[in-house]
């Protein structure tokens, strides 16, 4: 008879799997993909501005979502992210500690970030706006993302066409109750998100 | 200067860890002190290269004056290399701070981030502070001595 440590160990490799058959459309009679949104293959960076001086870039290195991206009508695309504020990197160890403090993403209290997008504009030529709720610190706000469809190509290791799903955009960090150091650290943070995706076909499957 | 410079990287390195904006400005004002070290102290060794430096002292032993020339070159060694030393330092450190020399002129980037190497020059920065200070203060308090003895080393210097 098996133990419960071993069946545990079983049926471990299946929970993953579920949560992508989970993560699939409801509805697959249209061309829209499905992707996951996780560390590997997507880049979560950010950085912000010193007295116009210089730059700090940091990111984020835990978070998961989903991105259904629709080609032929872009507006059926959503985009739905949880990123573990507590993840956030940044190159001195006094700064990230900072950053998870509660002057900012208040780790302890809020640690997770969301980013749940509901409506997809096309711009034309492969671009898209995409608003969505943005909720930082508890705090829910209206944001507009960029985003397009970049180095479109044919990658023989992955066996199909693959290409970078980059999402720009600028958040006002005051918005979100976070207010510390406005003399030094500019209000506006820049979003830098990139997403190594394989092109599927009308055939919906998860990456 | 080189007792300025010392003086506002205790402060500096002291300051309230959140207020950045005046550590940015102290950090700035101690880097363009350095600079300025680094200018006065190759337009003293270019006027001593062109023999316009002061002679040897009259009145004193050959032996006492070969030591008082090991003083100097010490002192013009560690002159140069603090500055340059502390550029690097700058320059590697993992924070990409600008360097702005008198607050308006940036300088360029020579390496970049590098952590084993900022690690060593910070270091080796530091130990050289406070030897060049140790030094500095000895070469005062060799011509005060000097100069008691009724030396005419002192007023020259000044």
């Amino acid at each position: 008879m098996m133990t419960f440590r071993e069946t545990w160990q079983k049926f471990l490799p299946i929970i993953p799997l579920a949560g992508a058959i989970l993560a699939l459309p409801a509805s697959d009679a249209d061309a829209a993909d499905a992707y996951r949104i996780r560390p590997g293959s997507t880049t979560i960076a950010f950085s912000v501005d010193h007295l116009g001086l210089f730059q700090t870039e940091g990111d984020f290195t835990a978070f998961d979502g989903s991105l259904i991206l629709d080609l032929d009508d872009p507006s059926r695309s959503r985009v739905d992210v949880r990123v573990e504020t507590g993840s956030v990197e940044v190159e001195s160890d006094e700064a990230m500690a900072m950053l998870r403090s509660d002057d900012y993403f208040d780790s302890g209290d809020f640690p997770e970030m969301r980013f749940k997008a509901d409506h997809v504009t096309s711009l034309g030529d492969g671009k898209v706006e995409i608003d969505g709720d943005l909720t930082i610190r508890g705090v829910t706000r209206r944001q507009t993302l960029q985003a397009e469809l970049t180095d479109r190509r044919f990658d023989p290791a992955a066996g199909g066409e693959v290409a970078n799903f980059i999402v720009t955009g600028k958040v006002d960090r005051v918005g979100f109750g976070m207010v510390a150091d406005r003399g030094f650290v500019s209000d506006d943070v820049d979003l830098r998100i990139i997403s190594y995706i394989r092109l599927v076909g009308d055939d919906v499957a998860a990456r | 200067m080189v007792l300025a410079a010392f003086a506002v990287a205790l402060i500096m390195t002291d300051v309230e860890a959140r207020d950045f904006l005046l550590r940015f400005w102290l950090y700035q004002a101690h880097k363009t002190i350095g600079l300025l070290v680094l200018l006065a102290c190759l337009a003293r060794l270019g006027l001593r290269l062109l023999g316009r430096g002061p002679g040897p002292v009259k009145g004193l032993p050959t032996s006492k004056r070969r030591l008082a020339g090991l003083g100097h070159a010490a002192l013009y060694g560690l002159l140069l290399a603090m500055p340059v030393l502390g550029l690097l330092v700058a320059d590697t450190a993992p924070q990409k701070v600008p360097t702005l020399f008198l607050g308006l002129w940036r300088l360029p980037v020579l390496i970049g981030p590098d952590a084993a190497l900022f690690e060593g020059l910070s270091t080796l920065h530091m130990v050289l502070a406070w030897t060049l200070v140790v030094l500095a203060l000895g070469h005062g308090a060799m011509a005060i001595h000097h100069h008691r003895r009724g030396l005419d080393v002192l007023r020259r210097m000044l």
